[in-house]
């Protein structure tokens, strides 16, 4: 690594020669490209300072924010977070802001990276309908967090209005290999987490600041199962990491990593070797880590309630060849691998029928733990939470009649949580594998 | 006199004027029909949606309150009529009531309510009547369009002060979101601006 960032600097001295004009600009302005998470633009390499034109438009909509469960979002661009905008210092940034013609509230933007009343807050005050333009040079290299500042900031914030703009240095961030958009928010609904239909924003729960959702990009399930981030061993990997908020600071942590740097706060400074870094609400950090071993990395608010019990979790898959000498497990991996992500799912699924410790309720709610008719056929319990389960069953001896209902998970969800549940509480420890699941759907 | 009586005097319509109205309104008003109107006094999302100068848009339901219309329009609708656009002390007023409470503000359910209702797209397309009827007698204060008042720009815009840095706004409740984002959307207006959630309904004063 050390021998690229020579190589770099030769290069950045060598183009300095020929450009003695420096940092004027000499380009015709240029739309900037804009990327929905968890993607972001091409990097800025060495190109000079540009005159960028940024087209940003507010979208207010229903969107999924998780499995069964719409809120109603405000939006930069039609995502949350919003459009990642990737600039250079130096650039002249034409900023054209635009509330749609279907909104029905107000919106601005402040972004971070702006140095001038409000961020540009004033400047791009718009009724629906309207569009506002403001210009702004970027004099800070950094990546920084933009967000809506019309009144009541809060609810703005917290339906969603948020998203990060990166300035990189002179001659770029140094190259990786791979390079990823993730944003935290908190969210408040009238109902508590997993309450199936549309949520209303509850202005008594944000200001109490008890979120029922702490999420990376948006919803349940944005960077997990087929949404998951990819590497491959031996690649570098870059995340951009932002918090909306709009009240709860981050503990940012990758399970089964170490970042080689973190760009502290979004800023210049760089630390080397961190496990945990702090994203405070309204900031951002630049995580950057090699990956060495083949497996599946977890990326959670180490707050850990958070991950566990309001969605704050995300999965990178690692492929590539193993390296015994730097992990080697036993030969249980496979079970443990599947047991971990299990107990998320039982707890999200699950837990609030079937009990914390898989007891049931009596008559009305079968048990899971120590269950006849669980450990009796494997099959059987894999039809059941793949198509749900209705009418009489017997179940340790007591007769039940109830309905359960499908549970949409995906293969891999439906292997891990009967995994889990088959190595807990006394059941047989039957390893169900997703290839399992898969055979049973096709029935 | 008081406020309240002064309130009480006075007499709003229980509906947001519907596009059915309107369009009636501008058969008698030439001068207020789209292609004839002057640019200052409405933008050129003045009416946008309908079909022609005296078409509403396809498939809209004629009790639905008219949108997309400016203040001036607004205005010149009211006062044909005798009437005027409320006032924002008198809006506020009429909208602090629920069902059987004057003053239902003080009450975290009724914020709620409102925010709830407020949270629901595109409802300037139901038809007027659907909401509430407030002690009083009005229908939709809540959930179905934005109103224009007749000093609408008389609330802070963002620049003048520092309530929409998300601060109280100066001696009124700090936990009124609801009318955070009313005056929000006020602050956010000009007098032509023609929005697709903003209509508006008259009001009588008593001669004086």
């Amino acid at each position: 690594m050390k021998t690229r960032h020579i190589l770099l600097a030769t290069l950045l001295i060598g183009t300095a020669a020929c450009t003695p004009a420096g940092e004027g600009i000499t380009t015709e302005p240029e739309l900037a490209v804009l990327t929905a998470p968890p993607m972001v633009p091409p990097p800025v390499g060495n190109r000079g300072p540009k005159h960028l034109i940024v087209e940003l438009e507010v979208i207010e909509k229903e969107m999924e924010i998780a499995d069964g469960v719409t809120y109603q979002f405000w939006t930069f661009g039609g995502t949350v977070p919003g459009s990642f905008i990737r600039t250079r210092v130096g650039d002249t940034i034409e900023f054209r802001f635009k509330n749609a013609a279907d909104s029905k509230f107000p919106h601005n933007i402040d972004l971070h990276a702006v140095t001038g009343p409000g961020g540009g807050a004033e400047a791009t005050f718009a009724a629906p309908g309207q569009s506002k333009t403001f210009t702004f040079k970027t004099l800070n290299p950094g990546l920084y967090v933009y967000h809506c500042a019309t009144a009541p900031v809060g609810m703005h914030i917290a339906n969603g209005m948020y998203g990060l703009i990166l300035v990189e240095p002179e001659g770029g961030l140094p190259p990786v290999d791979r390079e990823y958009y993730v944003m935290q928010g908190d969210f408040y609904t009238e109902g508590e987490f997993g309450m199936p239909g549309l949520q209303p924003f509850s202005q008594a729960k944000a200001i109490d600041e008890d979120a029922d959702y702490v999420l990376f990009n948006g919803r349940v399930g944005a960077l997990t199962g087929d949404n998951a981030l990819t590497a491959e061993v031996g690649e570098t990997v870059r995340l951009f990491v932002g918090n909306g908020g709009p009240n709860l600071v981050s503990s940012f942590h990758v399970i089964g990593e170490i970042f080689d740097r973190v760009y502290t706060e979004g800023g210049t400074s760089i630390h080397d070797n961190v496990q945990t870094t702090l994203v405070p609400a309204g900031g951002a950090a630049i995580v950057e880590y090699r990956v060495d071993v083949p497996g599946r990395l977890v990326l959670v608010d180490h707050s850990i309630f958070r991950a566990f019990n309001k969605g704050a979790i995300g999965i990178m898959n690692v492929g590539g060849a193993a390296d015994t000498t730097i992990f080697s497990a036993a030969h249980e991996t496979a079970v443990q691998e599947r047991v971990h992500p299990g107990k998320t799912v039982y707890d999200r699924t699950c837990l609030a029928c079937h009990g914390s410790e898989g007891e049931g309720i009596a008559g009305i709610f079968p048990p899971v733990a120590k269950s006849d008719y669980l450990n009796a056929d494997k099959n059987r319990a894999i039809d059941a939470v793949l198509h749900g389960l209705s009418g009489p069953v017997t179940v340790n001896g007591i007769a039940y009649n109830n309905a359960m209902p499908a549970q949409g998970l995906n293969d891999q969800d439906v292997a891990a949580v009967l995994t889990f549940i088959y190595s807990r509480w006394d059941n047989n420890g039957t390893v169900v594998t997703p290839e399992d699941v898969a055979a049973r759907r096709r029935n | 006199m008081s406020a309240l009586i002064l309130f009480l005097l006075l007499q709003l319509d229980p509906y947001p004027v519907t596009i059915r109205q309107f369009q009636a309104f501008l058969r008698d008003h030439s001068e207020w029909r789209r292609s004839e109107v002057k640019r200052i006094w409405a933008d050129e999302r003045y009416l946008l949606d309908w079909t022609d100068d005296l078409t509403p848009p396809a498939g809209a339901n004629p009790a639905a309150p008219v949108t997309q219309v400016s203040w001036f329009a607004a205005q010149a609708y009211c006062e044909i009529q005798g009437k005027t656009l409320p006032t924002v002390a008198e809006w506020e007023t009429a909208a602090k009531a629920d069902e059987t409470r004057r003053d239902a503000t003080g009450d975290p359910a009724f914020t709620a309510r409102i925010l709830t209702a407020y949270g629901r797209p595109a409802t300037h397309r139901n038809a007027v009547g659907g909401g509430f009827r407030t002690v009083d007698g009005l229908y939709d204060l809540h959930g179905l369009v934005w109103e224009w008042t007749l000093d609408f720009n008389s609330v802070a815009p963002i620049e003048a002060d520092g309530r929409f840095c998300g601060a109280g706004a100066g001696g009124s409740d700090p936990s009124d979101y609801a009318r955070f984002l009313r005056d929000a959307l006020r602050g956010s207006l000009k007098p032509n601006h023609s929005v697709t959630s903003v209509g508006f309904r008259c009001a009588k004063r008593p001669a004086s």
